[in-house]
Parts: C-alpha cells; sequence; structure tokens
C-alpha cells in the first residue's frame, strides 16, 4: 500500500471526512427519525487489486449503492452502499410517514429514494468538507445501482485501466440504532489531480500553523 | 387567500417531501410541480406562482440557471434554492440573485420561516 499524504495531511482528511460524514449522519437522522452511529473513518490508498479484495471482504455480494461523480480541487465518486437484501427496509425508513396509502411501494420509488437520500447524503459531506478548505466542488446528479461486490470497483472506476487506477478508500461504516440498518460509504479519488488537493490540503494546514 | 408555490425538483420524493412539508405549514398553499428547469420555464409562460422552490442539482439547467431566466419576466416571485448542496460558493451566488437558500433534508421550521409569511 502506497501514501500519498504525509501524516499531517492525512490526519486532516481524516478529520475532514469525520466532519463532513458527521453533517451526513445529522441529516440521515432528520430524515430517518432515528440516532445513526458512525464508525471512525478508515483512510487507505490501494491498488485496483487491493481494493477489489478489500470491497469482496468487507462487503456483502449483493449491494444496493447510489454514486455520485465529483470534480474541482479533487476529482472522484463518492458513493453510498447498503446491503441488497435491506433496501426495500431503508426505503420503507426513509419515506416513514410520508408513504401515503395510495402510493405504491415499487422499484421505480426504491429507485428515487435512494437517489435522493444519496443526493442528500454525498452532497451534503462533500460540501461540508469544500467549505472548510475554502474550496468548490462540481457535483453530478446521483446515479444508483444494484451489483455484486466483485464488480463494484469496475463500476466506479468506469472501465478504466486497472494499472492507472489508484483508489484512495474512504470507508466509513454507519448504522440506525433502532432500525438495524447499516450501510457504507466509499469514496474513491481520480488521483490524475491529486496535486490540486495536496496544495488545499496545504493551504489549510499552513493556516493553522499561522 | 391562496398561496401559489412551484416546486421544482428532478426528484419525485423530494417534491413528496417538500409537499407534506408545506402542507403541514398551511393548507392554504396551491402546489405545482415541475420535474426540471425547461418544465418550470413553461409553467411559467402561461401560469404565475408566489413562491418557487428549486433545487440546485437538475439534469439539464440548474437551479440558478433557471432563476437567472426567469426573474426578469417574474420579478415579484420569491425564489428559494432548496438543495443539498449546501457549498458556500453556492450560497453566495444565490444571494446575489436574491434567492432565499435553504439546505435539505428541509427542517418544517426552517421551512415555515421560509414561506410562512405568505399566510398571513
Amino acid at each position: 500500500m502506497i501514501n500519498y499524504l504525509n501524516p499531517d495531511e492525512h490526519d486532516l482528511v481524516v478529520e475532514l471526512m469525520n466532519i463532513g460524514v458527521g453533517k451526513a449522519a445529522a441529516s440521515l437522522s432528520q430524515i430517518a427519525d432515528d440516532e445513526v452511529t458512525l464508525c471512525v473513518p478508515k483512510l487507505e490508498f490501494l491498488s485496483y487489486e487491493e481494493a477489489e479484495s478489500a470491497f469482496n471482504e468487507r462487503l456483502s455480494v449483493a449491494l444496493s449503492g447510489v454514486s455520485q461523480e465529483f470534480k474541482g480541487f479533487i476529482g472522484g465518486t463518492a458513493t453510498l452502499l447498503f446491503p441488497e437484501a435491506r433496501s426495500l427496509d431503508l426505503v420503507t425508513a426513509m419515506l416513514g410517514e410520508e408513504l401515503d396509502d395510495d402510493i405504491e411501494l415499487d422499484a421505480e420509488l426504491e429507485q428515487e429514494v435512494l437517489s435522493e437520500l444519496g443526493n442528500i447524503l454525498l452532497n451534503n459531506c462533500l460540501s461540508t468538507i469544500a467549505n472548510i478548505l475554502g474550496e468548490s466542488l462540481h457535483t453530478d446528479l446521483p446515479t444508483t445501482f444494484h451489483i455484486e461486490s466483485d464488480s463494484l470497483l469496475k463500476h466506479l472506476s468506469k472501465g478504466e485501466e486497472p494499472k492507472s487506477v489508484v483508489v484512495m478508500l474512504l470507508t466509513i461504516d454507519f448504522s440506525l440504532k433502532h432500525k438495524d440498518l447499516s450501510g457504507h460509504l466509499v469514496f474513491t479519488i481520480d488521483f490524475s489531480i491529486v496535486d490540486t488537493f495536496k496544495e488545499a490540503l496545504q493551504n489549510y494546514l499552513n493556516e493553522l500553523g499561522e | 387567500m391562496t398561496v401559489k408555490v412551484l416546486l421544482v425538483d428532478d426528484s419525485r420524493v423530494s417534491r413528496m417531501g417538500l409537499k407534506k412539508a408545506i402542507k403541514g405549514v398551511s393548507q392554504e398553499f396551491e402546489i405545482s410541480e415541475a420535474e426540471n428547469a425547461d418544465v418550470a420555464e413553461a409553467y411559467l409562460q402561461d401560469n404565475t406562482a408566489d413562491i418557487a422552490l428549486i433545487d440546485f442539482n437538475m439534469p439539464g439547467r440548474n437551479g440558478l440557471e433557471l432563476v437567472e431566466a426567469i426573474i426578469g419576466q417574474h420579478p415579484d416571485m420569491k425564489y428559494v434554492l432548496v438543495t443539498a448542496n449546501i457549498q458556500t460558493s453556492i450560497q453566495e451566488k444565490a444571494k446575489g440573485l436574491g434567492v432565499e437558500f435553504v439546505g435539505k433534508p428541509v427542517n418544517a421550521s426552517q421551512l415555515a420561516e421560509v414561506i410562512g409569511g405568505f399566510c398571513d
């Protein structure tokens, strides 16, 4: 495993993600009307092969997800993942009392709920990080998918050559306290623009040191 | 008095949530919906609204591009950007256009503050 960040930069990324995901968790808690428990973020830099085996080892085989690409001082894909078997439970938890009798809980609505949930959580997280660093990001529209864990990396890396892919894998597991639901947030970063990312981190660290 | 609200958001789920929240503020609101900027602009060719609640990230034009396109013809309408994209840069752009900003997920008290004045 290669480390592209020095210890201070590494620490800052974990802290930024803590804050960003904290904001997203507050939003999830509001939507689901439940307490959200977060694990400490784990930040790793992995080759394509290492990331592939990490996904296979740590994630459920069948997954439902929503991902959102982002570009700016940092580029990549942010992904929210849930075990596919619990996807409908998640939708019910999200819609709660908004699920009127005349609205059928079908696959289309499930996709729309996942999409909007991803939109809120991923955007909240990414926006909070950009705000702290005084940078701006463009985020694309969310896309939902159902996938097996062994195909996830291929899906997220958009078919790029495995050798050119470095995955900054930031994994944060979360769960809803009273609804027996848990999921993962995964960020994969495009390292062709890593210089601007490091520059933003250094600017922030320099300001702290002044 | 009926207050006309136009919701512009590509997410049906988001529109469902907003409609419920608006009805929670008052039953006096008459709500119309558009799933993107083009549909909203076409709607406003033949109709009016007192308030427009507009998402930022949508297929095609974003919410602020929509405001720029319609504000000349509808200067008296109240514009509110309702988005999960809570970046400072977006909030500042909205402010520059005279658009209020509400971050998603929307809570009832925030929404009441923004649109409740129309019911007085």
